[in-house]
């Protein structure tokens, strides 16, 4: 006999997604101004963001395991609405680089030379950043979903 | 655009089952099936054929799209 499926809100699950990936951005966007802006105290600065990053990938590990054993995959319309996702997503990616790409020809013109510093911690911030987008993304469609199921009572037969 | 028309809450309530158990029986959620209730969702031909074994019935008395009516 199969375990029934237990109830879990994907909208919910989607929003801590979303913010677990907001507040690791916010980390190591913070790690990265604070690098900037006090150059005497990098090494307590370094450990309260490997703290912090212990700390948050201690939460996002515990929220994906025990969120992931309680997903019913088997179910079409998530499916459904990931695969949604997935496309919107990718349509915001390429949007966005579109973007910069244009930011970039219009405000730099071809005779002035780009220099962008690339520092690892801005690139976890943005990748983090991205992260919560998808998950974001993926709330909405559930949102959308959930407020289409309005109304029904929950044991109406 | 042929509309999808089902007869799920009809056949539930003659067996007297709710949303949430048929969600169980078939291992998708309430929300799935209350959005087929409503034609909103075109389930796949497992999840169909698996709603019909439920009622012990066949894909078709319960699932019809509106041209199909229009035709007969």
């Amino acid at each position: 006999m199969k375990k029934p499926i237990q109830k879990l809100s994907y909208r919910r699950l989607y929003l801590r997604h979303a913010l677990v990936g907001l507040f690791m951005a916010a980390i190591w966007g913070g790690y990265y101004a604070l690098s900037k802006l006090t150059e005497g105290s990098r090494i307590l600065i370094r450990f309260l963001v490997f703290a912090l990053m212990i700390a948050a990938v201690f939460v996002t590990m515990t929220v994906f395991i025990f969120n992931s054993a309680r997903r019913d995959r088997e179910d079409e319309l998530a499916r459904e609405n990931i695969a949604k996702t997935n496309s919107r997503f990718i349509s915001f990616m390429a949007f966005t680089g579109f973007v910069l790409f244009i930011i970039c020809t219009c405000f730099f013109g071809d005779s002035q030379k780009i220099t962008i510093e690339i520092h690892y911690a801005w690139i976890a911030s943005v990748i983090y950043l991205f992260f919560a987008v998808y998950y974001f993304i993926a709330m909405y469609f559930e949102a959308k979903t959930e407020a289409q199921c309005a109304g029904e009572e929950p044991d109406d037969a | 655009m042929p509309e999808l028309k089902t007869r799920i809450r009809e056949y539930r309530a003659r067996t007297g089952m709710t949303q949430g158990e048929l969600a169980d029986r078939v291992n998708v959620r309430r929300e799935t099936i209350i959005r087929l209730e409503k034609g909103l969702y075109n389930p796949s031909l497992k999840l169909a054929m698996d709603i019909a074994a439920v009622f012990e019935t066949t894909v078709e008395t319960l699932f019809s799209f509106s041209d199909d009516e229009a035709d007969s």
